[in-house]
């Protein structure tokens, strides 16, 4: 026999291989089932249930109560049906009022329907008050928002992040696997980014509404001495969609930074995409497919390509926070369809670090100083390739404005 | 608004399961990989994800659900080695306190003895072997999973399989001694 140190690699292929699959089946049976059990009596343990649990649970019997003191009353109601003929209700018509009888009760009484009056019609009305989670208001169930600074953190500073799951997908993203359903997580995130999630803004947003002439304080944006711990769950989280927890996180900012913001619309720069002189070379497609971006190496250069089946506007759109545009992008074409997008432009390797410089269009514009190269060689790809070009213009753009917001407190 | 200290975002029975379901044998494997016995793979996988339910997670944890159960898997494998660390370099345990729980021993190295010799390993260096051999991951893709490079990893496995040469040794000379 072979030494076994000689074998080293068979060794350990063979035996850390070998995992026993019916045992290892039966096993998670085995443990699933206790864990059932153990998860059973944890949800048992008063100190599991939070203050709100306990309102809720008495919220819950007010209910049962509500409901059988209207059924109660129904059935009076409906023994006197029976005896007196139908029930008289008051009709508001202008100033005045008449009693009338109610058409369908009859009906109902003779099916054996439950009979409404005011005060079942009352009490329903109560219980839709009581409804959770009413759409003016939505606020989390439950929320944590804890600073996170470097210190604070022990040394973990891993990339921020903040992200929230909704019914309907997800708001931001940063994080390689999304939060749980109805739930927002984050993690060193400063409060631009918390007011970006909560308000759906992107980096041009703020770009746009800085340009505009708003500034913040730093410690706004600076993630890693004024990061925030976000843990935050929806009431029903298997139905909130990504709009209400958004919702719930302007509440969660309003209340804990005193956050005001206010909107404002105004013009930024930006590009148009139009045709190019000769006309479109545009091959129509008849199916959409999802506009990528791939960068390749060639040498000292780099082969960047956009492709894809989209619509002018969806490309338009794509084109718009692209590095070497740092601008939004409109679509000017007038082109209705959906069409083959294939460009590839190369460009030389900037140096390091000023990769995503903006440069302005050759027509000036946007950007500050002249077109880069990274620029120049999409506008030439644009329109050896497509026919199309971009042109320096203002385009219409939202600006948030914070007109208030407060560092929280530190616990 | 009520603000309070979330720690069970795994709250829901059913989205607790559907993890369980989706890693068990991702701890299973790794811990069975480690130990070399069924009962104590058995135990990692119930602690780890009692652990899971008890304390919830942190928000580090759900951006890697599957890096954090792998890594809470190997490092209470290790405990448990560390555990039993003096018995297993003796064979006369073989047979009562400890089942072979490979029946082919390769080379006559068997996995109690390999994972005795684990036991002397860094955790990052048990981490590293268990996804390459026992979940059957390239060194790129370890390299992914871990954020390094492929030359680390590379050079961390070669390192790695010399000293299990060296223990192993060691072992079976102490075990030829013993007989």
């Amino acid at each position: 026999m072979k030494r076994p140190e000689a074998n080293i690699d068979d060794v350990l292929g063979k035996i850390l291989h070998s995992t026993p699959e019916e045992e290892m089946e039966a096993a998670g049976s085995r443990v699933l089932q206790r864990l059932r059990e153990d998860n059973a009596n944890l949800q048992l343990l008063p100190a599991q249930s939070s203050g709100r649990q306990t309102w809720k649970l008495l919220a819950v019997t007010a209910t049962i109560v509500v409901l059988l003191v209207s059924a109660a009353l129904a059935t009076a109601v409906l023994v006197r049906t029976k005896k007196e003929g139908p029930p008289k209700v008051p009709v508001q018509q202008g100033a005045s009022s008449e009693t009338l009888p109610t058409p369908k009760t009859e009906s109902q009484a003779a099916r054996g329907e439950p009979v409404r009056d005011r005060k079942s019609d009352a009490a329903e009305a109560k219980l839709r008050q009581s409804a959770p989670a009413s759409s003016k208001n939505l606020q989390f169930e439950v929320a944590s928002l804890r600073p996170e600074s470097s210190q604070t953190a022990g040394g973990d500073e891993g990339e921020p992040f903040m992200d929230c799951q909704g019914t309907n997908g997800r708001v931001r993203g940063g994080a390689a696997l999304a939060p749980p359903l109805g739930r927002c997580v984050g993690r060193h995130a400063s409060l631009m980014t918390l007011i970006s999630v909560a308000y759906g803004l992107d980096e041009l947003d703020w770009l746009a509404t800085s340009k505009a002439g708003n500034s913040w304080p730093a410690w706004m944006n600076d993630p890693r001495e004024h990061g925030y711990q976000v843990e935050a769950r929806a009431e029903n989280p298997a139905t909130t969609t990504k709009e209400q927890l958004q919702q719930m996180l302007q509440a969660l900012l309003a209340d804990r930074f005193k956050l005001q913001v206010s909107w404002q619309t105004g013009e930024v720069n930006g590009y148009v995409l139009v045709r190019a002189n000769g006309g479109p070379k545009l091959k129509e497609a008849s199916v959409e497919e999802p506009l990528t971006f791939t960068r390749k190496p060639i040498g000292d250069t780099v082969l960047g390509i956009v492709t894809g089946r989209a619509s002018m506007k969806d490309f338009a759109q794509f084109l718009s926070g692209r590095v070497v545009l740092q601008a939004r992008v409109a679509d000017g074409t007038n082109f209705k369809g959906i069409y083959e997008i294939n460009v590839s432009a190369l460009r030389p390797t900037p140096p390091r670090g000023s990769d995503g410089a903006p440069g302005g269009p050759r027509s000036g514009g946007a950007g500050v100083g002249g077109p880069s190269d990274s620029f120049l060689a999409l506008q030439d790809a644009l329109q050896q390739q497509m026919g199309l070009q971009l042109n320096a213009t203002k385009i219409p753009a939202k600006l948030i404005v914070i007109d208030h917001a407060e560092m929280p407190p530190s616990n | 608004m009520q603000t309070t200290a979330v720690s069970d975002l795994i709250s829901g029975a059913r989205e607790f399961e559907e993890l369980f379901r989706e890693h068990y044998q991702l701890v299973y494997r790794t811990a069975y990989g480690v130990t070399g016995r069924a009962e104590d793979a058995e135990d990692v996988l119930q602690t780890v994800f009692l652990k899971l339910l008890r304390r919830g997670t942190s928000p580090d944890s759900y951006n890697n659900m599957r890096g954090y159960l792998y890594r809470a898997a190997v490092n209470l494998s290790l405990d448990i080695l560390q555990a039993r660390q003096h018995h297993v370099l003796t064979d006369k345990d073989d047979g009562e306190d400890f089942r072979p729980a490979v029946c082919a021993e390769p080379y006559g190295i068997t996995h109690q003895q390999l994972s005795a010799a684990l036991s002397h390993l860094r955790p990052r260096a048990v981490e590293i072997l268990i996804l390459r051999y026992t979940h059957d991951y390239s060194d790129a893709e370890i390299a992914k999973m871990l954020g390094t490079s492929r030359g680390v990893i590379a050079v961390s496995l070669y390192r790695t399989r010399a000293r299990l040469k060296k223990l192993l040794r060691t072992t079976t000379s102490k075990l030829e001694k013993h007989s």
